[in-house]
């Protein structure tokens, strides 16, 4: 009983390192990001494009004094290729310990809202604040 | 099985049952209408934001908090009091007289418990669903991929979503049954497993056991985070199942030696 109540410590300990990585946030947040802003650019009225052909990248980490775990100053910097022109934007990111996430586009570059410029359809930016997740499973 | 049988209507009869009941089907309409009333949103809870997009997105905001606070609430409820009723009302003697041995009725009230929960998480999730497409119709749901769910996908991976709570909420109600005949109190069965899920919760919270977390009972109630993607992955689902089957395993083992080598003369 004695070495069943000293191994579950032991197996707890071993078993303690922090899922929530910068070299996992980062690509579960391009994988979001592709997502909604190709849903974003449908919004603008433009023909449907493939996440995948933004050929995004992503680096993610703390602003703070940790350099992973849960905490509310992640940021993302992304860089994706559109219309054959290289953009990059940044995200604030709250990354909550069951291993989901929500980003924040700054109101620069993210209004609120969208609008088709030729139906005039205003709808709400896909890209102003969206949430993923990650596989936290060991 | 009439042992089985007998408990279900004996539960079936009991009010705060029927108010269980009472709050799986009507608790999600109730809170579509206040939503619907509303101009805000809840845009810290995930698919809160998308709740008048959507009508997938109401059950997996519903789902988000129930899994945390409500399913353990109703499946303690249930079990939690299964046997500690009869320690309560002085019905142990007359109970095992009849020609049932106290290992039938141990599987018999641990099985009715059980499918009592089912039910109170059959109907929540079909309640939601329809609140949910009442509220908001049957659009797209943007999945935690970032590409949107059409029709046939959300209103599967809704359904399955709600179906991976089985796991941990069958785990709770281990609990409370081990609970219920140790202390051989309701208030103990009910009241103690909702103890120890809100101490799980804060813990997970904390966020300093890292992924150690993952052998609380609550973590579970998460999975479905996993499946409401277009790339779904399955890891938190299997694992979460095992914790759960450890944690039901160890809680109605010692509850069943409990109960055969109790006095109850």
């Amino acid at each position: 009983m004695k070495r069943l109540l000293l191994a579950v410590p032991l197996l707890l300990a071993s078993g303690c390192a922090t899922p929530l990585t910068p070299q996992r946030v980062g690509p579960s947040f391009v994988q979001v990001f592709t997502g909604r802003y190709a849903e974003q650019q449908r919004l603008l009225g433009r023909d449907p494009i493939a996440p995948g052909s933004l050929h995004a990248l992503a680096s993610c980490g703390r602003t703070g004094r940790d350099v992973d775990g849960p905490g509310e100053d992640w940021t993302c910097s992304v860089q994706y290729v559109d219309l054959a022109t290289a953009s990059a934007q940044v995200f604030e990111l709250q990354v909550k310990p069951d291993g989901c996430w929500k980003a924040d586009g700054t109101p620069a570059t993210q209004p609120p809202q969208v609008v088709d410029p030729v139906t005039l359809i205003a709808s709400t930016n896909p890209l102003v604040e969206f949430d993923g997740c990650l596989d936290t499973s060991w | 099985m009439k042992v089985l049988r007998w408990e279900l209507v004996r539960l079936r009869a009991q009010p705060r049952i029927r108010a269980a009941f009472a709050l799986s089907l009507l608790g999600p309409p109730l809170f579509a209408l206040v939503l619907g009333a509303q101009t805000g949103l809840p845009k810290d809870t995930l698919f809160g934001r998308y709740v008048k997009e959507s009508g997938f997105a109401l059950p997996l905001l519903v789902l988000g908090f129930a899994g945390t606070w409500v399913l353990p609430l109703l499946t303690s409820v249930v079990a939690g009091d299964v046997f500690a009723t009869e320690d309560g009302h002085g019905t142990w003697q007359s109970l095992l007289t009849r020609s049932r041995t106290r290992a039938e009725v141990f599987a018999g009230k641990v099985m009715a418990a059980a499918l009592t929960s089912v039910a109170l998480l059959s109907v929540t999730t079909l309640s939601s669903l329809v609140a949910g497409l009442a509220l908001a119709g049957d659009r797209p749901l943007p999945g935690l991929s970032g590409t949107p769910l059409g029709l046939g996908r959300a209103t599967a991976l809704v359904v399955a979503s709600w179906a991976s709570e089985l796991p941990p909420l069958l785990g709770f109600a281990a609990l409370a049954v081990l609970l219920s005949i140790w202390t051989r109190s309701s208030l103990a069965g009910v009241g103690g497993p909702l103890l120890l899920g809100l101490v799980m919760q804060l813990l997970a919270l904390l966020g300093t056991l890292g992924s150690a977390v993952n052998v609380l009972l609550t973590t579970p109630f998460a999975a479905w985070h996993g499946l409401v993607r277009a790339d779904p992955y399955f890891g938190p689902l299997w694992q979460g199942a095992l914790v759960s089957l450890a944690w039901a395993v160890g809680c109605l083992v010692p509850a069943r030696r409990l109960l055969l080598t109790r006095d109850i003369t």
